[in-house]
């Protein structure tokens, strides 16, 4: 390889292959040695490149390869004939060998055969890329109906860097941009179609180069602000499952529109402090956070606190406390330590809190730390047979409240037509639930067309029945209080408890639920869900055991009283927190990365220092002085020599490019430069460039800065190995 | 001084119980609230039972017997096993920095170490620590602590690490020294015999060992004998007693706590098509073990799904199957109380999945497609399935061969593996026939199973049938003639593949054809379609045109002799019926404005049963 920009191209190229191996491996273990891949696919590229270099034609190189493949095919069928012995198991072991060697094989093969297309036609470049994305995306996210949010992958990595999944899938995505602008880069500006006309060989200048990046990172800034401005108020607000986790009064916490952006990033883990067998909604847990119960127009939204004393609407940070509600029966406490993950405005618990409690939160890993205690409903389905719905304690704008019944008429005829053959009000609540379940579609883009006055949820009961839990209660709530039902829509988490564990429930963005709840006599509010039977859109994504079973690890009190270095020659605990990457070194690691960066950079600009022939040596320290000379704004004019350029440029009438004559020796006579007149050269030309810079006119902090700024930029590095001199 | 205030006037008014009782527990002492703890674990409060165990940790963090019960509870209720293991060797360094390394010379420090060496081999033994675990019985066993449970430990450590041998020796010596210590050994006596082909013994030893467990009553555990001896009967194909065990099993208290017995029960339904049976031991089981609030039944939800994809894959509902193994694959497993290893486990998987994107290739070439862009949609979703399929199956005949001895797991209804023996020729027939053969061959030279025979003969002649010339006439005789050899119900999953391949062999059209398709179809209306062939009827009253889609859709027209089955469309209030008939009596019928609008329905109702409702989980 000629130049260090082929080695980079190189080396980048067996980056991505290896990459692309390791990830596939990950993802569905291959199963054969994946170093032996690793060394196939770097020969497979250099054969590749060889291979590109001679006169061979394409149809030639891919029955070359063809052959290869049936050959082998023949040799394991030739080699089965053989008389091997049964008994030592003979026609397995070759049977094993050969399934390994065409792994190999193909390996080999596609990395050759993509190496001979990519040195040989530009566009490879482009198709290659493309087919990398396209076959990434589809192995990643298919099966997850292309929502990268809910890959195990991204929350798995988000959780390790204690990070939100968003976050994590933008610095994804901002690495995978830096890798193909770099690959597009050092692709575009080679010399490596051999044997073509000039003209397909692609030689930006640094102008070009610097355009392009700025317009790639321009273009990338501007998508990245966009995505993030964009999903940046959900995330703060978590708005999941069209559940935000608003508290101001007179407005709405819920969203109509869509549902979308529910991840299975974990949000809080819930500890239960005591046995809750007595849960009348078993095996699903609901923990409340608001509360909508006032209409406004035609709209549910909160209202005053004192119509919903139950609701807390507290923040996590904050203390809370009210007075046991003793006209409730089939009640009993349960304690409940909630473990925040992500953001939250609003400390949420099951149904009804008594205290909250801020707890002592020594772990970077959590945002809030709180101790709910709760009244939890305790009381079987039977014993809501025969009560009567509502308060008889209430008093009368208590009662208009909750029975306030939506401008729609609709909704109120509805409910009697469903309910017409039904006598009490729990069997006609029943009654609209069942309705509901089976006609409604689950889906989380509805694609309501609906205006801000307009009512959200007619579109969906009275239209084609599709929408998510925020319609679902609403549409519960509208037609309870067109029977009289005293109603109001709840807002919070639901989850299933069958995917807890020792009373740990890891709640997760997808779990972010509205719900319909009911008053009933002596029970107080009672929860009234559906869930359709039939389902539009849905990817379901279980609990994941292994994190919820590393939280709980965390959360034990034994976390901290027991030594820390119990792990110590036990396998079995040796592995924990193996990744945990708590948020504040993710900065470190990005620094790191600078430094990183700027040391290649350093080398890169000044890789004439490296043990290289003379003559590179001086065309890698000439085309640094240019770059050099581009951040003081001198450049070359269009059409002029790099004679011209050098008497141009003169300084206290020397050249400051002596090497360009040596230069032009070397490339069209038989001159030989030997080391010691190189050094020389070398050296009175780094004197008299730094005089030459020395004198600019410009003020010495501006060429300091600009010496800096010089080094800091990525691209002049590859500017400097790159150009062609 | 506001915090203050807030504070008092909060602990005012809140439940006076509940503050009585953290106040209450404030002022007890680590061994009463440990004492509190066993109360509160007698009467099944197990939440409450750990959050008390916790606060006496909290008051005295250097008591031993606290560490021991968190250990325990880990262990028992919950399946934590790290959690386990970490207050176990909490408690052993506590015992060490207090009275010092072993041996002990008094009775309650030899306790106390002999209740940590138990609860570490078994927490090891959990996490596929069998090195550690095996270390911390042999130390049991070194210091002379009294433990009937250690030799069987012990062997079973062994048989886990295949020193099948070693481990018979060690439960033979030790009951030759202490016959009354059969209770504990017989059990996994009666699975190393089994093991090791010794058939009659192990029935002899695990009948032994069920009596014993009913005769310790509430205290014995006769469901887990009683499903070993299910797996010996499962092996010598004697299914009613097989079945019967694993049934007696599931209906004990014991026998919920474990998946194994009704997973059992479900495949050999499965083997006989009785699906919803299967699925009916599945739910049960679901249902059983929902009495552990504490855990979550990951350790077996992976199975569950396994097997459930495969009632669904059977049925024709490839979607569901593969959602299922989507899933299944992704969860984690743990293995150290079975012998199924995370291989056996894999393997399965793997050959289920290549399974049912194959079968979901062959439900594609029966859709009709509305639009262009539709059907090209399809025809790249037909090349991903096929390479995935390939892909999967591959993994599995790899593990079978490299990971699992040589496929180890050929011996049919081998104990610890999951593959589904008739319709294993799928994964088999990817190697090469020669490979194929002489490894069958070896088994067969070994395996003195008449029935396991056919199975072996079986995969051969699927191998052949399915290779591009079908394996001639010979083949088609040996198939026929395993047709007629296999027992009529319990073998009639295998049976109907050998039908399958058979089918593949002969002309489409001719009156074999007719027979035999109509034959699979009486047997299993979904099998036909599974495959990717047809399915002949007789038509009445269809147009040229809609003929076109009814071909299409998974049919062969023939009117030339009378079928059992029969379509016909006809037109009511501007819409399309298509119905289908079985000996002129109405069995399934589809309404809608066009023939295009409902064929794909009207295929479905003909040849798949949905037994999951599709719905939000």
């Amino acid at each position: 390889m000629s130049n260090i920009r082929e080695v980079l191209i190189f080396i980048l190229r067996v980056i991505i292959f290896l990459a692309l191996i390791k990830a596939i491996d990950s993802f569905e273990t291959i199963g054969t040695n994946i170093t032996l891949l690793f060394i196939t696919s770097i020969f497979g590229i250099w054969a590749g490149r060889k291979t590109s270099e001679t006169n061979y034609s394409i149809k030639k190189v891919l029955t070359l390869n063809f052959f290869l493949i049936i050959l082998t095919y023949i040799l394991f069928w030739a080699l089965n004939l053989l008389p091997l012995s049964v008994e030592s198991y003979s026609h397995l072991k070759l049977a094993i060998f050969e399934n390994h060697l065409t792994t190999i094989l193909a390996t080999f093969v596609i990395c050759q055969v993509s190496s001979f297309f990519y040195y040989k036609f530009a566009v490879t470049t482009y198709i290659e890329l493309l087919a990398g994305t396209i076959f990434f995306l589809n192995l990643l996210s298919a099966h997850r109906n292309y929502r990268f949010d809910l890959l195990n992958i991204v929350s798995e990595l988000a959780w390790k860097l204690g990070l939100e999944q968003l976050t994590t899938i933008i610095i994804i995505a901002a690495v995978f941009f830096l890798i193909v602008f770099f690959y597009l880069l050092l692709s575009s500006a080679t010399e490596r179609f051999k044997g073509k006309s000039d003209k397909t060989v692609s030689s930006f200048s640094p102008i070009q180069i610097s355009l392009s990046a700025i317009v790639l990172v321009g273009l990338y800034a501007l998508l990245i602000n966009n995505l993030y401005n964009y999903h940046y108020v959900e995330v703060l607000s978590k708005i999941r499952n069209g559940v935000n986790d608003e508290a101001k009064e007179g407005v709405s916490p819920l969203n109509f529109h869509s549902g979308l952006g529910g991840s299975s990033q974990a949000t809080a883990v819930v500890r239960l402090e005591g046995d809750y067998t007595t849960n009348p909604y078993t095996p699903l847990i609901y923990f409340r956070e608001t509360a909508v119960s006032k209409l406004a127009g035609k709209q549910l939204v909160i209202a005053n606190s004192r119509f919903n004393p139950d609701v807390n609407l507290t923040h996590p940070e904050s203390f809370f406390t009210q007075k046991q509600d003793f006209n409730l029966d089939f009640r009993e406490p349960l304690n409940q330590s909630i473990f925040i993950l992500t953001s939250h405005k609003i400390a949420f618990s099951v149904d009804y809190p008594i205290s909250i409690v801020k707890l002592k939160n020594d772990k970077t890993r959590f945002k809030s730390v709180y101790r709910a205690y709760s009244m939890v409903p305790a009381f079987s389905p039977s014993e809501m047979e025969n009560r009567e719905f509502g308060n008889p304690n209430w008093s009368l704008d208590l009662k208009e409240h909750f029975l306030a019944k939506h401008p729609d008429t609709r909704y109120e005829s509805l409910a009697k037509e469903l309910t017409k053959d039904y006598d009490t009000k729990l069997e006609k609540a029943r009654a609209i639930l069942e309705y509901l379940t089976n006609k409604s579609i689950y889906t989380l883009q509805p694609g309501h067309e609906s205006k801000i006055d307009d009512d959200p949820v007619a579109p969906y009961l009275f239209g084609d029945l599709r929408g998510y839990c925020v319609h679902f209660a609403h549409a519960i709530t509208y037609m309870f209080r067109g029977l009289g039902i005293p109603s109001r829509v709840a807002t919070g988490y639901m989850s299933d408890l069958s995917q807890s564990k020792d009373g740990h429930i890891l709640l997760r963005m997808n779990d972010r639920h509205a719900w319909a709840e009911a008053y009933i006599d002596k029970l107080g509010w009672i929860v009234f869900d559906i869930q359709p039977k039939q389902v539009e859109s849905h990817a379901e994504t279980p609990v994941d055991a292994e994190l919820l079973d590393e939280l709980i690890g965390m959360l034990d009190p034994g976390e901290e009283l027991l030594p820390q270095d119990l792990g110590r020659d036990e396998p079995g605990l040796s592995d924990e927190n193996e990744f945990n990457i708590k948020t504040a070194n993710l900065l470190k690691i990005i620094l790191w990365i600078i430094v990183l960066v700027l040391i290649l950079n350093f080398i890169l600009i000044n890789a004439y220092k490296l043990p290289l022939s003379a003559d590179k040596k001086l065309k890698l320290l000439y085309s640094k002085l240019l770059v050099k000379l581009q951040s003081f704004n001198i450049l070359r004019k269009e059409g002029e020599s790099f004679a011209n350029f050098k008497i141009r440029i003169k300084f206290n009438e020397k050249d400051i490019f002596k090497e360009i004559e040596i230069l032009d020796k070397l490339y069209y006579s038989n001159y030989q430069l030997s080391d010691k007149e190189s050094l020389g050269l070398l050296k009175d030309e780094k004197i008299e460039f730094k005089g030459f810079v020395s004198n600019l006119e410009e003020k010495k902090w501006l060429r300091v800065l600009k010496t800096i700024l010089f080094y800091l930029n990525p691209v002049n590095g590859i500017k400097v190995v790159g150009r062609k001199v | 001084m506001l915090r203050f205030i807030l504070v008092i006037y909060a602990l005012t008014i809140i439940n006076a119980n509940f503050l009585l009782a953290q106040n209450a527990d404030t002022n007890k002492s680590a061994m009463e609230l440990l004492y509190e703890a066993y109360d509160l674990q007698a009467s099944g409060r197990l939440i409450d039972y750990r959050t008390k165990l916790q606060q006496a940790l909290k008051k005295d963090p250097k008591e031993i017997r606290v560490h021991m019960s968190l250990a325990d509870y880990y262990l028992r209720h919950v399946g934590h096993f790290r959690l386990a293991l970490k207050y176990t060797k909490a408690a052993e360094r506590i015992l060490y920095e207090e009275y010092g390394p072993p041996p002990y010379y008094y009775r309650y420090t030899q306790a106390l170490h002999s209740d940590t060496l138990s609860l570490l081999s078994q927490s090891r033994l959990n996490l596929d620590d069998y090195k550690g675990a095996l270390k911390a019985v042999r130390e049991f066993k070194k210091l002379g602590y009294p433990g009937d449970w250690v030799t069987s430990s012990e062997a079973w450590i062994l048989l886990k690490i295949n020193r099948v041998e070693e481990a018979i020796n060690i439960i033979e010596a030790d009951l030759k020294k202490n016959p009354d210590n059969f209770g504990n050994n017989s059990n996994v006596l009666g699975i190393l015999y089994s093991m090791v082909g010794k058939r009659k013994e192990s029935i002899e030893v695990l009948n032994r060992s069920i009596n014993h467990e009913f005769s310790r009553g509430i205290t014995g555990n006769p469901a887990t004998p009683l499903n070993n001896i299910g797996e010996v009967y499962k092996e010598i194909f004697i299914e009613d007693k097989s079945e019967e065990s694993f049934l007696r099993a599931t209906k004990l208290p014991d026998g919920c706590e474990h998946v194994l017995p009704s997973l059992n029960m479900a495949l050999i339904r499965i083997s006989q098509l009785r699906f919803l049976e299967a699925e009916q031991s599945l739910i049960n089981f679901e249902a059983c073990f929902a009495q552990y609030p504490l855990r979550n039944g990951e350790e077996h939800k992976a199975l569950l799904q396994l097997v459930r994809a495969r009632i669904a894959l059977h049925n024709g509902d490839a979607d569901y199957a593969l959602k299922e193994l989507q899933i299944a694959s992704s969860r984690q497993q743990w293995f150290g109380k079975i012998g199924t290893t995370v291989n056996d486990f894999r393997a399965a998987t793997y050959s289920t999945f290549g399974r049912a994107l194959k079968i979901k290739n062959n439900h594609l070439k029966f859709k009709i497609h509305n639009s262009v862009a539709e059907f090209l949609k399809t025809q790249l979703e037909i090349i991903e399935n096929k390479f995935k399929s390939y892909w999967f199956n591959r993994r599995a005949r790899q593990i079978l061969s490299e990971d699992l001895n040589y496929f180890e797991d050929l011996y049919i209804r081998h104990t610890d593996s999951f593959l589904e023996y008739p319709t294993l020729a799928d994964t088999t027939s990817g190697f090469r026939a020669q490979t194929l053969r002489k490894r069958i061959l070896k088994e067969i030279a070994k395996d003195d199973r008449a029935p396991a025979r056919k199975f072996y003969e079986s995969y051969l002649a699927i191998q052949k049938a399915k290779s591009l010339f079908g394996g001639g006439a010979e083949n088609i005789k040996k198939l026929n003639e395993l047709i007629s050899s296999l027992r009529h119900k319990k073998d009639a999953l295998l049976k109907l593949e050998l039908m399958l391949a058979l089918l593949l062999n002969t002309k489409e059209g001719s009156n074999r054809y007719l027979e035999l398709s109509s034959k699979i179809y009486e047997e299993h209306k979904s099998a036909l379609y599974n495959a990717g062939l047809k399915l002949p009827v007789n038509t009445s009253n269809i147009t040229a045109r809609d003929l076109k889609f009814i071909k299409k859709a998974g049919f062969l027209i023939s009117n030339k002799s009378e079928l059992n089955y029969k379509i016909s469309v006809t037109t009511t209030k501007n819409k399309k019926v298509i119905n289908f008939y079985k000996n002129n009596r109405l069995l399934y019928l589809e309404k809608g404005a066009s023939i295009e609008e409902i064929i794909n329905d009207f295929r479905d109702k003909v040849f798949t049963k949905i037994i999951y409702k599709k719905g939000i989980n």
